[in-house]
């Protein structure tokens, strides 16, 4: 016995792009064994074979299919093979012909927009009225919290994230465009018609967003328990026995150090590095605070090493945009332009204390309170230590 | 799309209320009955009959007799036997006008 695979991405409202599928691949040879996960159609070679691609009608899909409906469809010569997705799906043994399971065009439409599509309907837009609730709520309650768009670029399960929910919302939006004129369509003919490439389109779209979702979620797992992603995690405060975060250990990556700026180290001193990693940028967070009273110094270095300039360059503007907003652990930060420093791109602000700058694929924000790091001997310190 | 009130039978509908009329059955048997009858000219598909049969049912004009080894056996109700009547009373009286003008058409 022969065997093939193919895509089946179809949904219960584009069941008739399932039939044609079906059909090609009987016209073939090839008659359908089973689909898994949920889009991967195994076929197996067949004489003749034929199928039928019926609504699942049942008013909740959680409940048994009703067995004296298979009951029915077996006696009159379809073998069915399984319920996917709001479908039911059937073939015929070899060389059978029966009577097509929906023989009549008008009950078959009055049924699919009776029993699918106004449910259908209904269930998208609520779809779209709760992502568009969520993306609101969630943009509402993350504003002025520290959390920041360039985090996304730092992490891979948020890419997926941001991935699958563009596929989704997409997949929603065509449905919007496309079913309505498909309705019109079979209203007007007053049969369930074939539906067009933009159906295929949008259940492939959806079909990759759920497992691309779950993925999403198990990346996302991985990085909270840092086993994935993490590049660097160096802790050392007063009160913590873990010296992790030693001045050489952290001399190591491309950060500014209170020593490096001529600063007096102190056993009190309190320094925190992290890192991470995705597929655009890898990112280096690192917390000095070093001295007492009039000495007191606290210390940052984002750096941000970009795949391209051009992502570099949206991090640098975003990053501005985000801390100008209070995105900081220090407050907001009004940038100002500030040109000679040796920098491609550059902002100042706080007299000197702050800098965000850019250097081809790599933006920094530096910086370090009662120190005016635009100074030339310590844009030279900046320049070398973050390998710009 | 509101359902309506049924006016007058489809042929699959007066075929499976015409196959019902000898006494209880199943769909099966009632699909076969048909294409017999009819000399495989109306053929009914097992979604479309099971849709007839709900709304048939629905409409009281059958009646679920008994189930045996998962088929459902269905039988007239009298308000059932009565619209399959009325529909036999108007196609005969169809062909009767038909009759009229055609033949003598035929024969001319």
């Amino acid at each position: 016995m022969k065997y093939a695979l193919g895509f089946y991405p179809y949904d219960a409202m584009n069941y008739k792009g399932g039939q044609a599928y079906l059909d090609r691949k009987a016209a073939q040879g090839w008659c359908l064994r089973h689909i898994y996960l949920g889009s991967i159609a195994l076929l197996e070679q067949a004489v003749k074979p034929r199928h039928f691609v019926d609504l699942d009608i049942r008013p909740f899909l959680c409940e048994e299919p009703d067995q004296n409906y298979l009951q029915l469809c077996a006696d009159a010569g379809w073998e069915h093979i399984q319920t996917l997705r709001g479908m039911l799906l059937f073939r015929t043994a070899d060389g059978a012909d029966p009577v097509p399971i929906q023989s009549d065009g008008r009950i078959e439409w009055d049924r699919y927009w009776r029993k699918c599509a106004r449910k259908n309907l209904f269930t998208s837009l609520l779809l779209l009225l709760i992502s568009t609730f969520l993306v609101t709520a969630v943009l509402g309650l993350t504003s002025g919290s520290g959390w920041t768009v360039t985090t996304l670029a730092v992490s891979n399960s948020a890419l997926l994230y941001l991935l699958s929910l563009t596929l989704g919302l997409v997949s929603i939006l065509m449905s919007f465009v496309s079913v309505p004129r498909y309705l019109f369509r079979c209203r007007r003919s007053g049969q369930v018609e074939m539906p067009g490439r933009v159906a295929w389109l949008q259940d492939t779209l959806f079909q990759v967003y759920r497992p691309l979702y779950i993925f999403a979620a198990c990346v996302a797992l991985l990085e909270i328990f840092g086993l994935v992603g993490t590049t660097a995690k160096l802790e050392w405060y007063g009160m913590n026995g873990e010296y992790t975060a030693t001045l050489d250990a952290c001399r190591e990556y491309p950060v500014v150090l209170g020593t490096d700026l001529g600063l007096i180290p102190d056993p009190t001193d309190g320094r925190w590095l992290e890192g991470h990693r995705s597929l655009l940028a890898e990112r280096l967070d690192y917390r000095e605070s070093t001295g007492s009273g009039e000495e007191y110094h606290s210390l940052t270095t984002e750096r941000y090493a970009c795949v391209n300039e051009t992502l570099a360059r949206w991090v640098f503007d975003q990053r501005a945009r985000e801390t100008r907003k209070g995105a900081f652990l220090w407050g907001e930060l009004d940038w100002e332009p500030a040109s000679g420093l040796g920098f491609e791109e550059s902002y100042t602000c706080r007299e000197g204390e702050y800098l965000l700058v850019r250097q081809g694929c790599t933006v920094a924000l530096v910086g370090c309170w009662g120190v005016d790091l635009t100074q030339p001997e310590y844009l030279s310190i900046v320049h070398t230590r973050l390998d710009l | 799309m509101a359902r309506k009130k049924l006016e007058t039978l489809t042929e699959q509908m007066y075929y499976v209320l015409l196959a019902l009329s000898a006494g209880p059955r199943h769909g099966y048997e009632i699909m076969q009955v048909t294409f017999q009858l009819t000399g495989g000219r109306v053929s009914i598909g097992a979604g479309t009959l099971y849709a007839l049969l709900s709304r048939f049912e629905e409409e009281g004009y059958l009646t679920l007799h008994n189930v045996q080894d998962r088929r459902k056996y269905y039988a007239l109700t009298p308000s059932g036997r009565a619209v399959l009547h009325e529909e036999y009373r108007r196609l005969r009286r169809q062909v009767a006008d038909g009759a009229k003008l055609l033949e003598e058409e035929d024969m001319a």
